[in-house]
């Protein structure tokens, strides 16, 4: 399961670097605009259908079905290539199924389409995935022109925000009812984050660190506000 | 001892790894979890406008913690319990580097060396894993010391951790995978913990700050269980709640305990 091992010292250097490496991959992510029909300007919290509740679950939706395509085609990449729903073609990478990414991107990218399949049944006629525009919502990262590591970079990316974009939606809930559902799927998203930050450091060397250090906010997740999220998703998002 | 290539491979090795963690780790009487407490899972979303997930037993749940209000007696459960794993995981690390087990943790992280084996684990996986508990070990103290903080700025009668201290219940063997496998339950009893608590909150700048350390918990939870070689999980134990009554997957959403069970698991470790 592991390869490419970083020398200890190397480790405990990147290690103490995690923040400015973690911005770095922020930046690099986002350099990569689909296409000019990204959707512009970017959406807004106010943009998510519903209200109270109903629109942080809408969010929350929101995040869970970009994540699950963003799987969805990183695997199409890393394996034998594919199709988009956009019908883009991406050509494969043809990795090994049994590298270290390739077999957490499968595992996770099946509990991501969970995480969406379980609020779009949930939120039912009020789901946002059946309003317009964002019922015709396509994807595109670019992912045919990615390499391995901008693939996992990228998956890395998505799943750090989700962990801050479920903090940071805590306080637009209206009732305490659906906070411990949210809070069980955000955990997840931060097992996710964790364990792909420590692959991206053993075949990358990527100075990433598995959660904040006891320097960095106390060793705690911070929340991302739901219009800062939004403004770094939306270059992937095609309406 | 455990093969970890073997667990890698078989699912029957995992979860014989796994009870037998559960077991010398958690220790649960697992009569009591398994019976449950009678209390109906939060419903899913969108069961409508009058759909509760909120619990009233907030009053049963925290007795015993101190508190004028709800939220402080999260609070105070929450330090509850990061004062014990701070200090486990400071006999844990102090074990790793060969330290004698009440040492006090050194301000300075440098002055900690690996001195034991690895227990089975790669090298790499024995570098990674003394990385973790030496990174983790200050986390936990981090998480101590900011909930102390903040219930002092709020003036909140505060906890106060056990005068005869914190023990495992049955000590780890001097090697990283002992170590760690002995970490790993705590952690795992912290994301159910935190978990559990959440909805009781009626302050959500409380929630956000506690779903933060929350998930810092299930991070720790998932790098120690892949360095040990088995799946981050989230994966069922002894006792655990669900959010919603299905879930898809075993890994789909994380699991929670009440806080009353939380306590009962965390009187374990006491000395």
């Amino acid at each position: 399961m592991k390869t490419t091992p970083a020398s200890n010292s190397n480790r405990r250097a990147f290690l103490t670097r995690g923040v400015i490496a973690a911005a770095g991959i922020a930046a690099a992510g986002l350099t990569h605009p689909a296409t000019a029909l990204a959707v512009t300007p970017g959406l807004k919290f106010n943009d998510i259908p519903g209200t109270g509740d109903v629109k942080v679950l809408n969010y929350a939706l929101a995040l869970e079905a970009l994540e699950a395509d963003l799987y969805a085609q990183a695997l199409m990449r890393l394996t034998n290539g594919g199709m988009n729903a956009l019908g883009k073609r991406i050509g494969g990478l043809g990795l090994n199924p049994n590298e270290p990414d390739l077999f957490y991107l499968r595992e996770f990218g099946v509990v991501e389409r969970q995480h969406r399949d379980f609020l779009k049944t949930a939120l039912g006629s009020a789901s946002l995935l059946r309003s317009a525009p964002f019922n015709r919502a396509r994807f595109d990262f670019a992912m045919e022109s990615r390499s391995r590591k901008q693939v996992i970079d990228l998956v890395y990316l998505a799943e750090k925000t989700g962990v801050g974009a479920y903090l940071g939606a805590i306080k637009f809930f209206q009732t305490r009812t659906y906070l411990q559902t949210a809070g069980a799927i955000q955990g997840t998203e931060a097992r996710h984050t964790a364990v792909i930050a420590d692959v991206l450091r053993d075949l990358f060397n990527e100075p990433l660190n598995v959660a904040p250090l006891s320097n960095q906010n106390n060793g705690i997740d911070q929340p991302i506000a739901p219009d800062t999220v939004l403004a770094s998703v939306s270059p992937f998002i095609i309406f | 001892m455990y093969d970890l290539d073997q667990l890698r491979r078989s699912p029957a090795s995992r979860r014989s790894f796994l009870a037998a963690m559960t077991a010398a780790g958690v220790g649960l009487a697992a009569s009591n979890l398994l019976a449950g407490d009678g209390l109906t899972p939060t419903p899913a979303p969108g069961s409508g406008p009058t759909a509760t997930g909120v619990p009233t037993d907030g009053n049963a749940q925290f007795s015993g913690i101190p508190g004028r209000n709800i939220n402080e007696k999260v609070l105070n459960f929450a330090l509850t319990l990061e004062i014990l794993e701070a200090d486990l995981y400071r006999q844990a690390l102090n074990i790793a580097s060969g330290r004698s087990l009440a040492t006090a943790l050194n301000s300075n992280s440098g002055v900690y060396t690996r001195k034991v084996g690895s227990g089975g684990l790669s090298a790499d996986d024995t570098d990674k894993g003394f990385v973790f508990l030496k990174q983790f070990t200050y986390i936990e103290a981090a998480h101590r010391d900011f909930l102390i903080t903040v219930l002092r700025s709020l003036g909140a009668p505060m906890v106060s951790a056990n005068p005869r201290g914190y023990k495992f219940p049955s000590a780890p063997a001097g090697n990283i995978a002992s170590i760690l496998g002995k970490i790993l339950p705590l952690e795992e009893t912290g994301v159910r913990a935190y978990l559990g608590a959440l909805p009781y909150l009626t302050d959500l700048g409380i929630a956000t700050t506690a779903g933060g350390i929350y998930s810092t918990e299930a991070r720790h939870s998932a790098v120690i269980s892949s360095t040990l070689g088995i799946d981050p999980g989230p994966r069922p134990m002894p006792g655990d709640q669900k959010v919603t009554p299905t879930y898809p997957g075993q890994n789909t959403f994380e699991y929670f305990l009440k806080p009353q069970t939380v306590l009962t698991v965390a009187r374990q470790f006491f000395a």
